[in-house]
């Protein structure tokens, strides 16, 4: 087992593509092994893409396309910039809430943190913040993208785990809130520390001004809610969600913003082709990994290791956090939890923790691995499109970055602030 | 050969895109279907019978991008022969695995006619299939990348 392992984390380290590297000693391990036929790992490659629940991650990411081919974006920036524009910090608050705007429509941080970047940085600037507190606002406000619902990692999440993807979605919401609350604080804290808007007070935009912007991206808003509600009254599962959101944000696309073209759909369905494919690929060579961990009993193994072990729950718990944020470093966060999941859930159930509460807490470990060196995915996207070197956005991430350890710590230990939505609900 | 894998490209990507957008049809008609008319029950095995093909082409043509996701930060320290070389090396690693699935896959097609899907009149062996051909249009592009890397890698030796 060990010298499957050893071979893995050779091709990683070698800049093979993490499916490669997954599947080539998941297969080697069928060739070496007398009692498995080959044929059963390409059938088990096949098999791990026959999920309707996985059909979920290729619509969530052609729905994240498209929103951003629509004209969404540029709306719910005005009406977040007419909410909190005036006040001190405001362009960095208006980021976090609109993080927390595209959160109930997109799945992943990864294409919205670009966007969110190309039209807030430039307005940042010209406030006279810092270049490295801007960067470092736009990453941190992203993750919270990937927690509030529809939320990628977490449909893989209830894939692997068997967990109830419903559940884990509205278990997001409270969370993915609760990281954004946090973002705000820290950033009202440092502008106020460092003046920034002082020099230039502003006044609080008029009411009917709010209402305008507000209508004109309000079927936008609608989107969570219809999402909530379709998911919470089981009259859609969040698969067929992932289909209605496609079909929505088309049809705000092409009538109501009239900002989606023939030639921009296309667009938005080519390059949710080739995600697709990526991370598509990714779950069908894990599926050959799973097949081996199974036939081996490690999930099993682990769990006795874990039982026997002596250590106290609380050690074997943040053991696990740390394990998540340094695998999350490195490497990319649907990875981690598509290999890393299947053994983690026996070990925190036998601490006596839920399996959706646990869900919540790996998701948000795993996007802040995606803000920290060496390998944080948002962190390259934001500094490359802002062009700010890493070093002066590691300066400014340091508040940021505790606030989120702080909702990982509070998302642990209270298990109501995951568990009293979806418990409220079902 | 460069204008054949660009000819190819267009034909999986147009026919990719086509097949995604056709499984959103799928699954929202048989979501709708259950409240407005007699429900679909095929629309679901449909999909997903076509969400492998999504699944092996997108991966092919993530491929010809090298949009794969890997792990650059140790590599990206070497100089530029060296990493080009355990480029090459890695590349013939991937050429020799899809091969193995080529052969293998194209074997399990053959056992898999005669099994049907759970609710449609389709031999599985056209979900199995999926994987072989994917896996043969991501052989043709790896061994055409192998083959440009080192041209390239060549010329430039002649250059200095």
């Amino acid at each position: 087992m060990i010298v499957y392992l050893l071979i893995f984390l050779a091709l990683l380290l070698l800049n093979m593509p993490i499916a490669f590297a997954i599947g080539i000693p998941a297969s080697l391990y069928f060739i070496v092994e007398p009692s498995l036929m080959f044929p059963i790992a390409v059938q088990r490659m096949i098999a791990g893409t026959q999920s309707f629940p996985l059909l979920a991650v290729p619509f969530f990411i052609l729905a994240g396309h498209l929103t951003n081919a629509s004209g969404v974006t540029a709306r719910l920036v005005d009406f977040a910039d007419a909410l909190m524009g005036h006040i001190a910090g405001g362009i960095a608050q208006v980021s976090v809430l609109l993080s927390v705007f595209i959160g109930g429509l997109s799945g992943s941080s990864n294409a919205d943190v670009a966007m969110e970047t190309r039209m807030l940085m430039p307005k940042m600037r010209e406030r006279g913040y810092d270049d490295g507190f801007s960067v470092a606002v736009l990453a941190y406000s992203s993750l919270a993208v990937a927690i509030i619902p529809p939320s990628i990692g977490l449909i893989l999440y209830g894939f692997v785990g068997q967990v109830s993807i419903a559940k884990l979605f509205i278990a997001g919401i409270i969370p993915g809130i609760l990281m954004s609350m946090a973002t705000m604080l820290c950033i009202h804290y440092l502008a106020r520390k460092r003046g920034y808007d002082a020099a230039r007070p502003m006044t609080r935009r008029s009411l009917s001004e709010v209402f305008r912007t507000f209508i004109r991206c309000f079927w936008a808003l609608l989107f969570p809610v219809l999402l909530i509600v379709t998911i919470r009254f089981g009259i859609f599962t969040p698969t067929e969600v992932g289909a209605f959101a496609v079909f929505y944000v088309s049809a705000i696309g092409f009538l109501i913003h009239r900002e989606l073209t023939l030639t921009k759909f296309k667009e938005a369905l080519n390059a949710a082709v080739v995600d697709t494919g990526v991370i598509m690929f990714i779950i069908a060579m894990a599926a050959i990994v799973g097949y081996v961990l199974a036939s081996e009993r490690l999930p099993q193994t682990v769990a006795l290791l874990a039982d026997n072990s002596a250590a106290p729950a609380i050690v074997v718990y943040v053991l696990i956090i740390l394990l998540l944020l340094i695998a999350g470093t490195v490497i990319e966060g649907s990875v981690v939890i598509l290999l890393l999941t299947p053994v983690l859930i026996p070990i925190v159930q036998k601490i006596g923790m839920d399996a959706v509460q646990f869900g919540i807490v790996m998701a948000i470990v795993i996007q802040i691995g995606g803000v920290t060196p060496p390998v944080g995915v948002n962190m390259y996207t934001v500094c490359s499109i802002a062009e700010v070197p890493i070093v002066s956005f590691l300066r400014h991430s340091l508040i940021f970055f505790l606030a989120m350890m702080l909702v990982v710590a509070a998302v642990s230990l209270l298990p109501g602030l995951s568990l009293f939505l979806p418990n409220l609900l079902t | 050969m460069q204008r054949f894998q660009d000819i190819v490209s267009k034909i999986e990507l147009t026919l990719t895109a086509t097949l995604l957008a056709l499984i959103v049809v799928l699954v929202f008609a048989a979501a709708m279907s259950r409240y407005v008319l007699t429900p679909i029950n095929w629309s679901v095995d449909a999909a997903q019978a076509l969400f492998v093909w999504v699944v092996f082409l997108g991966a092919s043509q993530a491929l010809r991008r090298r949009r794969h996701l890997g792990i650059s930060v140790l590599v990206d320290r070497l100089p530029n022969n060296q990493r080009a070389w355990i480029d090459i090396g890695l590349r013939s690693l991937i050429a020799i695995f899809l091969a193995f699935i080529i052969y293998y896959g194209a074997k399990l097609c053959i056992l898999n006619y005669g099994r049907k899907l759970t609710s449609f009149p389709l031999s599985y062996a056209y979900v199995t299939a999926a994987a072989p051909i994917g896996c043969m249009l991501m052989l043709i592009t790896t061994i055409h990348q192998i083959c440009a890397d080192l041209k390239s890698m060549y010329a430039k030796q002649a250059r200095s």
